[in-house]
C-alpha cells in the first residue's frame, strides 16, 4: 500500500482501482488501519494548514450573513410595500440558512476554535434557532457524530418520530410516515428543539426528571425570545408604517423557508439509498478505521453547484463532514475527491447524487417504511 | 437616568432583535470597537524606534482603563488566522493614548515589527502589574536592561514633566547606540528636566554590565544605597540588582521579563485544577480527561475522540500536547481534554 504523499495534488491522477470489487465490511484489522492511517494523512495536512485565509472566509461568511440579516429586518419595517416584502423576505431567509447552517452548525463543532476567538468558538455561539445550542450540541455532537446510523444509539434515524430504515420494528403510527415529515418539513426548528430535550430518553428511563425539566425550560426560554423577536416585537414596529401585518407574515415565510430547506438537506445526509445503517453488535470494540468505514458508509452527499453547496453549509459534503466533524467547512471540497479515492480503494461505497434526486430517495425511504 | 443608563437600555432593547446575538456584533459591522467578548483596540499609528523595534499607538474600546506608568497589558492579535497573547509594558504616559514598544523577539513581536499596521484591530485586557512609583517618590534609580526600558519610559514621561527637579538616576544597558531604544527622547528629556541624569552603558563597548557588584554601580550612580531602585530587563539582569548592596537598603521593585517555562512533552506530567483546588499526576499514557476520573474528580466529556469539541475546559497557564497531532498548545483558552496530555504542566480553570 502507498500512502497518498502530503503533497499530491487534490486532481492528481488516481492510482490504479482494483480489480475486484472489494466488500468494506471484509477489511481485516490491518487494512482498516491502513484506511485510518490514510485519512489521518488527510485531515493532519488541512489541520496544520488552517490559517489566515480560513480566518477571512469565515469573518467574510458572518459579515454577510448580518448584512443581510439587518437589510432584512429594515425591509420589514415597510413591508407593506410589496417589492420590500420580497426583498426583505429574501434576505432574511438567506441570513436565517447561512445562520444556521454554514455559520451555527459549523461553529458549534468546534470548527473554527482553532482561531482562539470568543467571537466565533463552540463554547460561546448561540445561534438562530429555537433549539439551545448547548442541548443541541449534545444530541448532535455527542450522540450522533459518535454513533452515527447505529440503530437503537443514533436517535437521529428517524428522530423518534419517523421510522427511516426496515431494522427499525413497524408500529401502526408509522403508517403516518408521510404525514408526520410533511408537517416536520416547515417546522423543523420547532421539531429539533423538541428532539433534544430527548422526552424519549426520559420514558425510557435514561435521563432524569430534573434534567429532562431543566432542557424543557431553556427550550422554552429561548423559544420565547425568538418568537418575540420575529413575531411580536418587529412586527409592532413595523406596523408603525402600517405594515405590522405583512411584516408577521414575512416573517413566518422567512422561518418556513429556511425550515424547509434545512429540513431537505439534513434528510438527504443520511437517508437516500446507499447509506447503511449499522447494529450495536457491529460496532462492539470498534477501532478507528471501523469507525471511518462507517463514517464513510452511512452518510451521502449532494452533488451541485458551488452556490448549493454554500446554502447547505457544506453539508452536503456529508462523509467528509462525518469523517472530519471538526474541520472548516471551506475546506470539505477540496479533500472530496481525495477521500472519494480514498473509499473506492477500499470498496467503499462513495454515496453522492444530485439534490432532486437525493431528496426523492429520502422521501421514497420514508413512504416505503410508513408500510411494514 | 445617566448616560451609561442610556446606553444600558439601548444595549438591552436593541438585544432583542438582535437575539441571540449580542448588538455589539452587529455593530462591529460599521467599524465599532465593541465587542460582546472582547475589549478591543485599533493601531493608529506605528512609529519606528530601532531598527528593530516599533512603538505602536491605538485606541481602546469600551472596557479599557487608563494605565498607571509602569504597568503592562495583556494583548492579543491574530497571527496566521490565530489569536495570540502576551503581556507589554505600556510606553505611553499616564492619561496619554496608549502605545506599546515592542521589540521583534518571538512570533507576537514579530508580527507588531514587520506586519502591523494602523486600522489593524486589538484585543485588550486591562492594565496591571505593581511595578509603579508610589504618589510621592523619593530620589530614585532606575536600572533597566534592553526593553525592560518600556514601563520604565512611561514613569519617566509621566514623571518628569509633573516634577521638572525630581532627582532621578537611569541607568540602561543595551547593545550599542542603533539598538537604543528611546536614546534620543531620553536625552531630549534630561535637556528639558534638570533632575533626570540619563548613563548609557553599551555591551559592545564596555562589555557586560555587573549590576550586582557595588563598585561598578557606584562608579555609576555613587548615592544609589540611599535611593530606591526600580529595575527592569531579563530575568539574569534583575536577580543581579535584587543581589546588589547589603541588605541594609530597601529592596528594589523589579520586573522580569522573558521568564518563561520551556514547555517539553515529558514522560510524566501534572495538571492543576483551579476551581476544584486540585492537583492531579498524569501518567505516560493517560490523556488529562483518564487521568482527571481515575482520581475521581470526573471533567466534561463526549465522543472521547477528539471529534465533538464536549471536553473543552479553559487552560491558563502551561501546555499541553494533542496526542493526535503531536501539536503542541500554550495559547490560554478551551483545550480538548480527551485528546491531550500536560507539557508536561498544565493549569486549567476548572
Amino acid at each position: 500500500m502507498t500512502l497518498t504523499p502530503a503533497t499530491a495534488p487534490v486532481t492528481g491522477a488516481a492510482p490504479p482501482a482494483p480489480r475486484q470489487p472489494r466488500d468494506p465490511l471484509q477489511l481485516t484489522d490491518r487494512e482498516l488501519d491502513e484506511l485510518a492511517a490514510e485519512l489521518d494523512t488527510v485531515r493532519e495536512e488541512i489541520f496544520s494548514q488552517r490559517g489566515q485565509s480560513d480566518a477571512r472566509y469565515i469573518r467574510r461568511v458572518v459579515a454577510l450573513q448580518r448584512s443581510l440579516e439587518m437589510t432584512g429586518r429594515a425591509c420589514m419595517l415597510f413591508s407593506r410595500h410589496k417589492p420590500l416584502w420580497w426583498t426583505g423576505v429574501g434576505c432574511l431567509s438567506v441570513g436565517k440558512i447561512l445562520e444556521n447552517m454554514e455559520i451555527g452548525h459549523n461553529v458549534l463543532h468546534g470548527q473554527w476554535d482553532w482561531m482562539n476567538d470568543k467571537e466565533i468558538h463552540s463554547t460561546t455561539w448561540e445561534w438562530d434557532f429555537v433549539a439551545p445550542s448547548a442541548g443541541w450540541q449534545r444530541t448532535h455532537n455527542e450522540t450522533h457524530h459518535t454513533w452515527t446510523n447505529v440503530l437503537g444509539k443514533d436517535r437521529d434515524v428517524g428522530y423518534n418520530v419517523l421510522r427511516m430504515d426496515p431494522e427499525q420494528p413497524w408500529k401502526p403510527v408509522n403508517l403516518l410516515n408521510p404525514v408526520i415529515n410533511l408537517f416536520l418539513a416547515p417546522a423543523f426548528e420547532w421539531g429539533i428543539a423538541v428532539y433534544d430535550v430527548e422526552l424519549d430518553q426520559f420514558f425510557a428511563g435514561n435521563k432524569s426528571g430534573r434534567a429532562t425539566f431543566e432542557d424543557f425550560k431553556r427550550v422554552m426560554k429561548k423559544l420565547g425570545r425568538q418568537s418575540a423577536k420575529d413575531f411580536v416585537v418587529s412586527p409592532l414596529l413595523a406596523s408603525l408604517t402600517g405594515s405590522g401585518k405583512a411584516s408577521i407574515k414575512g416573517f413566518l415565510a422567512a422561518n418556513v423557508i429556511r425550515n424547509v430547506w434545512a429540513h431537505a438537506v439534513i434528510f438527504c445526509g443520511h437517508f437516500p439509498d446507499g447509506a447503511e445503517t449499522f447494529t450495536e453488535d457491529e460496532v462492539e470494540n470498534e477501532s478507528r478505521g471501523h469507525w471511518y468505514r462507517r463514517q464513510a458508509m452511512g452518510s451521502a452527499n449532494i452533488d451541485g453547484s458551488r452556490l448549493m453547496h454554500f446554502m447547505s453549509g457544506n453539508l452536503s459534503f456529508q462523509i467528509e463532514h462525518h469523517l472530519f466533524p471538526d474541520m472548516p467547512s471551506n475546506r470539505l471540497a477540496g479533500i472530496a475527491p481525495r477521500v472519494k479515492e480514498i473509499c473506492q480503494k477500499y470498496g467503499i461505497r462513495y454515496t453522492s447524487g444530485p439534490l432532486p434526486r437525493q431528496v426523492f430517495q429520502a422521501w421514497r425511504k420514508v413512504f416505503r417504511l410508513a408500510l411494514p | 437616568m445617566g448616560r451609561s443608563g442610556i446606553v444600558r437600555f439601548l444595549h438591552t432593547a436593541a438585544g432583542i432583535l438582535s437575539y441571540p446575538q449580542d448588538p455589539r456584533s452587529f455593530a462591529q459591522l460599521f467599524g465599532a470597537l465593541s465587542s460582546a467578548h472582547y475589549t478591543r483596540g485599533r493601531i493608529t499609528r506605528i512609529h519606528r524606534e530601532t531598527p528593530d523595534t516599533v512603538t505602536a499607538f491605538f485606541t481602546a474600546g469600551d472596557g479599557w482603563i487608563p494605565h498607571r506608568a509602569g504597568q503592562w497589558a495583556r494583548i492579543g492579535v491574530e497571527v496566521d488566522g490565530k489569536r495570540i497573547w502576551r503581556p507589554y509594558s505600556l510606553s505611553a504616559p499616564e492619561q496619554g493614548d496608549p502605545s506599546i514598544t515592542v521589540r521583534a523577539q518571538g512570533t507576537v513581536s514579530e508580527h507588531f515589527v514587520h506586519r502591523a499596521a494602523p486600522g489593524d484591530v486589538l484585543y485588550l485586557e486591562r492594565p496591571e502589574g505593581q511595578f509603579i512609583l508610589p504618589e510621592m517618590p523619593t530620589a530614585l534609580l532606575f536600572m533597566v536592561a534592553g526593553s525592560g526600558i518600556t514601563p520604565v519610559m512611561s514613569m519617566l514621561r509621566t514623571l518628569m514633566p509633573r516634577r521638572p527637579d525630581h532627582d532621578v538616576v537611569l541607568v540602561y544597558v543595551s547593545r550599542n547606540r542603533q539598538s537604543c531604544i528611546f536614546h534620543d527622547e531620553i536625552l531630549e528629556l534630561a535637556d528639558q528636566f534638570p533632575g533626570l541624569r540619563p548613563v548609557f552603558w553599551f555591551t559592545e563597548e564596555r562589555g557586560r554590565l555587573d549590576a550586582s557588584d557595588a563598585a561598578t554601580v557606584s562608579a555609576l550612580c555613587p548615592d544609589h544605597p540611599q535611593r530606591s531602585t526600580y529595575a527592569c530587563g531579563p530575568d539574569s539582569f534583575v536577580t543581579a540588582v535584587e543581589n546588589l548592596g547589603d541588605g541594609s537598603g530597601t529592596a528594589p521593585v523589579v520586573e522580569r521579563f522573558n521568564v518563561t517555562r520551556a514547555p517539553t512533552d515529558g514522560q510524566r506530567g501534572e495538571i492543576r485544577l483551579e476551581r476544584s483546588d486540585l492537583t492531579v499526576e498524569v501518567g505516560e499514557s493517560e490523556t488529562i480527561l483518564e487521568a482527571a476520573e481515575h482520581a475521581e474528580h470526573p471533567l466534561p466529556h463526549g465522543c472521547r475522540m477528539g471529534i465533538c469539541h464536549s471536553c473543552l475546559i479553559p487552560l491558563t497557564d502551561g501546555a499541553v500536547t494533542n496526542i493526535r497531532t503531536g501539536e503542541l498548545h500554550r495559547e490560554p483558552g478551551p483545550v480538548q481534554t480527551c485528546v491531550t496530555r500536560p507539557a508536561p504542566y498544565a493549569v486549567f480553570d476548572a
